[in-house]
């Protein structure tokens, strides 16, 4: 089995390589893995920065095309070069490199082929303001895309190749995690959510959704639900 | 001058600009036909107001003028969806074209 490990980055210069650095080297039951990391067209030194890792893949966009697209784009790539479960994992250092093994599990067990690792199953850490804009997004997920989930925003997540290439991602910008959530749901792709824990510092805090964002991604999918 | 001649003045200009753009291979000439056709409405019901009274009736509204705003906003909102989702077409091509160059690149290490 071979695993990708998809990172997209936007000027995360100060975090990108020690999110690298951590990532495991060896999993039970995956034969080699893969890192993918997908410079967003950076204004910083992200490139400079996954650069000096020559393990890693990059994949680097010219101009700033948003998180869906690079993700989007990290996903192309791992399916074109054989991968056989593909994680995405946020660059910005949030989540815990050990919960990958944990949310590839129940696709190694042929027990699921798509996992979202949800950081509200246990939402420890996570101050309350973030909660309930989670919350709001969750219910939108579930009022226009007919499918619940606790945490339908986390950017951490496993796909098997098969599951991977049934899901079409339009979105370029950050309504794709509802969008992921709705072709799970529509492509009836079996699916499990497995509590991650999250790791929040200022850093990370600043740079996620802000609720008035969350507003935004609820008129995006409002729009798409209705597009086609 | 009355509002009549500014109409007129207003829809020969917008006309002309999209005669040119055809003419240019711009536009298409699907895009001019429809645009002569609400062009040649605007300025019929300018010329002829008592006409849009005909439409009223039959739509139920009170007076001509009531109608022809109603059928504005109507070709106001069909524009506006139309380049929002020319907009968003063009924006999946411009991610398709930058995720090529991103391949394109790594594919030359």
């Amino acid at each position: 089995m071979k695993l990708a490990i998809v990172i997209p980055a936007y000027n995360e210069e100060k975090t990108v390589g020690s999110v690298i650095d951590s990532l495991p080297k060896a999993i039970k039951g995956i034969r080699k893995i893969d890192v993918i990391v997908v410079n967003d067209g950076s204004n910083d030194d992200t490139l400079e920065e996954i650069k000096n890792y020559p393990q890693v893949t990059v994949l680097s966009h010219l101009i700033n095309r948003g998180l869906g697209a690079a993700l989007g784009t990290g996903f192309k790539y791992a399916i074109r070069h054989n991968a056989d479960i593909i994680v995405s994992f946020d660059a910005d250092g949030q989540h815990d490199p050990k919960d990958i093994e944990k949310i590839i599990k129940p696709i190694l067990n042929n027990k699921s082929e798509a996992v979202i690792g949800s950081r509200l199953m246990k939402p420890k850490g996570m101050p309350w303001y973030r909660v309930v804009g989670n919350l709001g997004l969750n219910l939108a997920t579930l009022v226009l895309f007919g499918i619940w989930t606790t945490d339908s925003q986390s950017g951490l997540r496993a796909f098997s190749r098969n599951a991977l290439q049934k899901i079409d991602i339009r979105s370029d910008r950050m309504e794709v995690s509802s969008e992921i959530v709705r072709e799970i749901s529509r492509k009836k792709i079996k699916f499990t959510e497995v509590p991650v824990s999250v790791i929040y510092s200022d850093y990370s805090l600043a740079k996620g959704q802000r609720n008035i964002n969350g507003i935004n991604i609820i008129l995006k999918m409002f729009l798409k639900g209705f597009g086609d | 001058m009355g509002i009549k001649t500014l109409t007129i003045i207003f829809i020969l200009f917008a006309w002309s600009r999209i005669a040119l753009r055809v003419k240019k291979g711009n536009a298409r000439m699907l895009e001019l036909l429809f645009w002569t056709i609400i062009w040649f409405a605007v300025g019929f019901t300018a010329i002829y107001p008592g006409t849009t009274d005909i439409m009223a009736r039959i739509l139920g509204v009170g007076r001509g003028f009531d109608a022809a705003v109603f059928f504005a906003i109507l070709i106001l909102l069909y524009s506006v969806y139309r380049i929002y989702f020319k907009i968003s077409l063009l924006q999946q091509e411009i991610t398709r074209l930058t995720r090529e160059l991103a391949f394109k690149d790594a594919e030359k290490k």
